[in-house]
């Protein structure tokens, strides 16, 4: 019983796509994989292929053989596929294909002709832990508890293999405890494969390491009792020093906000807040304490320019450079000089994130919003936009993330809300 | 009648009720138990329950009361220069019974059953499952699109942008990779469209038939009813329950 890809190679017909391969590699059922490389390394492309999804919604000419138990998963029939594999991914949301926890589990037994649907559903809801109510909306959960319901409807078919990747993105501290703890609650008999940038959390979790470097593996060997440091620094795997603070003068006030602040008639969180020109304050909070809302609050009461956590939302330009304004030397800066003729929403997720910073750090407006520009990046990429951040563009910005060692390093000011209330840490 | 495909069988019966039935006191009957199962469904609705009945009631009365042209037509009175007819006025109620029965009938089953009633209920009744699922998904995201819409909109007036047609491009873009990734969902789920869905039990399945025979009787008795007044047809015999016919249908 084995899922395995041998000699596998990906020829992207995208512009700038990584190509894979070729890449031998096998996963028995009762593993416990984790994959890791760096964004454009191949790992999501090669997912697909384990999963049997390059047909669905990938250009580009594979080669060499994906087999599961024997046989291809990209032939075999739709509706008996999720009992052998199931795959999930980030961008939760939109995953969730119904109104209620219930059916969103039930779903995929349902469509595989299984009457017990039902009762596979709550086994599968009690196996990852999950104790929300069976009759609430998936896409109102926290995305914790969402991604938890999502593990829970792909157990429900019953699969030899599960395959996650980048489970964790956009997750508070609680929302990533609680699916890893659901994924550690699968049956021993499931095979597991999970790729992640935030791959700490996972560490103890796993049995097995795969490494891979520009579509090829460079690693794969039982996960050893530390991780290979040297190796993951040089693929940008680890985690980065913030650049050293530089002590700057402070202007004035900008602007200075009262809560409570008040969303459909109910109150998020109260507190004080005031904001002086040239300061760097990141702001920590769990998912569904009023983050956006409260960012989006003071980018109107100040005129500031804001970026939602969907990136692509700021993309209306029809090459990089119309998108920042004419501005090369930001495009020099984020590293986007050789795209600047390039459709901005025809880039890769990565240069798409940049573009937008980019973009919304070339307002004229005294200040910016960002809300969790980190969110999918890997930890060099993190580290270059901490970077870019500290050096160019307006030098007063705001920054929701919940990344805590990289906000902290790169703040004047740390804010956190907690418990309806909005502080400032030491 | 929890079940979703007995609750549809249930609206379609008020639907073609509502089309065949004559007279305001018998619609009025049938449009205040629609209106009724609605509120009962949602007590939380009763005032914008009472807000649609209101408006569809004034502008169908309003409406036939102005433009009524049969005749014989009388002017109940005068607004400014024009004539306000009172058959008009009774036909325009008629009118907005007519809409409003399956209108709250639909809300009813529609509160009742969800989304993922609808669909069990679609299919179950014979759509398409593709046809099904693709309004089912469509529907799951529509208050996403309205947020993304509103977000894309800020973003550009912060950005000082003119052209209206640039709000589309984020949209399109963000509609294209949305549709590539809920199609990654649902292939990784198992889930074919061109399959079909498993249905569970249907305990309310003689409920069911016994509401279709009612219907199927209504729209028998309406022709036969039709073809006593046109001449073409009718027998000494069946001409008492014809005139009882008559009176509501």
């Amino acid at each position: 019983m084995t899922l395995r890809v041998a000699g596998f190679t990906w020829r992207s017909s995208a512009v700038g796509a990584t190509q894979l391969g070729p890449v031998d590699l096998a996963v028995e059922r009762g593993e416990r994989v984790l994959l890791l490389g760096a964004s454009g390394s191949g790992k999501s492309t090669l997912l697909r292929a384990l999963a049997g999804l390059l047909g669905t919604a990938r250009s580009g000419v594979p080669s060499g053989q994906v087999t599961l138990d024997g046989l291809d998963p990209e032939q075999s029939p739709v509706a008996g596929r999720a009992a052998l594999l199931g795959f999930g991914f980030q961008e939760g949301r939109d995953q969730v294909l119904t109104g209620t926890v219930r059916d969103e589990v039930a779903l995929g037994p349902r469509w595989a002709g299984q009457t017990d649907a039902s009762s596979r559903a709550q086994a599968a809801l009690d196996a990852v832990g999950s104790r929300v109510h069976v009759e609430r909306d998936p896409a109102e959960l926290s995305g914790g508890e969402r991604q938890r319901v999502l593990v829970a409807a792909h157990l429900a078919a019953r699969p030899g293999w599960l395959i996650f990747d980048e489970l964790l993105t956009g997750l508070d501290g609680p929302g990533r405890e609680a699916v890893v703890r659901a994924v550690s609650a699968i049956p021993r008999d499931v095979g597991v494969v999970v790729a992640e940038h935030e791959w700490s959390a996972w560490w103890s979790w796993a049995t097995r390491l795969v490494i891979l470097e520009a579509g090829r593996v460079v690693y794969d060997a039982a996960r050893p009792a530390e991780p290979p440091q040297a190796l993951l620094t040089r693929l940008g795997l680890a985690p980065l020093a913030p650049p050293p603070k530089v002590m700057r003068e402070l202007g004035g006030t900008l602007f200075r906000w009262r809560g409570p602040l008040i969303r459909q008639g109910r109150s998020l969180f109260d507190g004080c807040f005031e904001l002086r020109r040239g300061e760097r304050v990141v702001l920590f909070g769990d998912n569904g304490v009023g983050k956006t809302t409260w960012l989006r609050t003071l980018a109107d009461l100040g005129s500031g320019a804001w970026l939602p956590q969907d990136a692509d939302l700021a993309l209306s330009a029809s090459t990089v450079l119309q998108e920042v304004g004419g501005n090369t030397e930001l495009l020099a800066a984020f590293d986007l000089a050789d795209r600047a003729h390039a459709l901005p929403q025809g880039l890769s997720r990565g240069e798409r994130q940049r573009v937008a910073v980019a973009a919304t750090m070339a307002l004229s407006c005294p200040f910016v919003v960002l809300d969790e520009p980190t969110a999918g990046l890997d930890h060099r990429r993190k580290a270059e936009l901490g970077r870019q951040l500290g050096a160019y563009g307006a030098p007063t910005w705001l920054v929701a993330t919940h990344d805590r060692v990289w906000g902290a390093g790169l703040a004047d000011r740390v804010l956190e809300i907690r418990d309806g209330v909005l502080r400032e840490l030491p | 009648m929890s079940d979703p495909r007995t609750g549809l069988v249930a609206c379609v019966a008020v639907a073609v009720a509502a089309s065949m039935v004559e007279g305001w006191v018998p619609l009025s009957f049938l449009a205040a138990g629609a209106v009724g199962c609605a509120v009962w469904r949602r007590p939380a609705a009763v005032g914008p329950a009472l807000g649609i009945v209101a408006a569809i009631l004034w502008s169908a009365a309003w409406t036939q009361g102005l433009f009524y042209a049969d005749q014989p037509r009388t002017v109940a009175f005068w607004m400014g220069p024009w004539p306000i007819y009172m058959e008009g006025l009774a036909h325009g109620v008629e009118v907005a019974l007519r809409q409003m029965a399956p209108l709250a009938a639909g809300m009813a089953w529609a509160s009742r059953a969800g989304r993922e009633g609808a669909l069990v209920a679609l299919v179950g009744l014979g759509v398409p499952s593709r046809l099904a699922m693709i309004v089912d998904i469509c529907l799951r995201f529509l208050p996403t699109l309205a947020k993304e819409w509103s977000d894309v909109v800020a973003l550009r007036r912060r950005r000082g942008a003119a052209d209206p047609f640039g709000v589309l491009v984020p949209m399109a873009a963000r509609a294209l990779r949305r549709s590539t990734a809920v199609a990654e969902a649902m292939t990784a789920r198992g889930i074919d469209p061109a399959g079909s869905m498993a249905q569970p039990e249907w305990r309310g399945r003689w409920v069911a038939a016994l509401i279709g025979l009612a219907t199927a009787g209504i729209v028998v008795a309406k022709l036969a009813a039709w073809s006593w007044a046109a001449g073409w047809w009718w027998h000494p015999v069946a001409v008492p329950a014809m005139r009882a016919l008559r009176l509501v249908l």
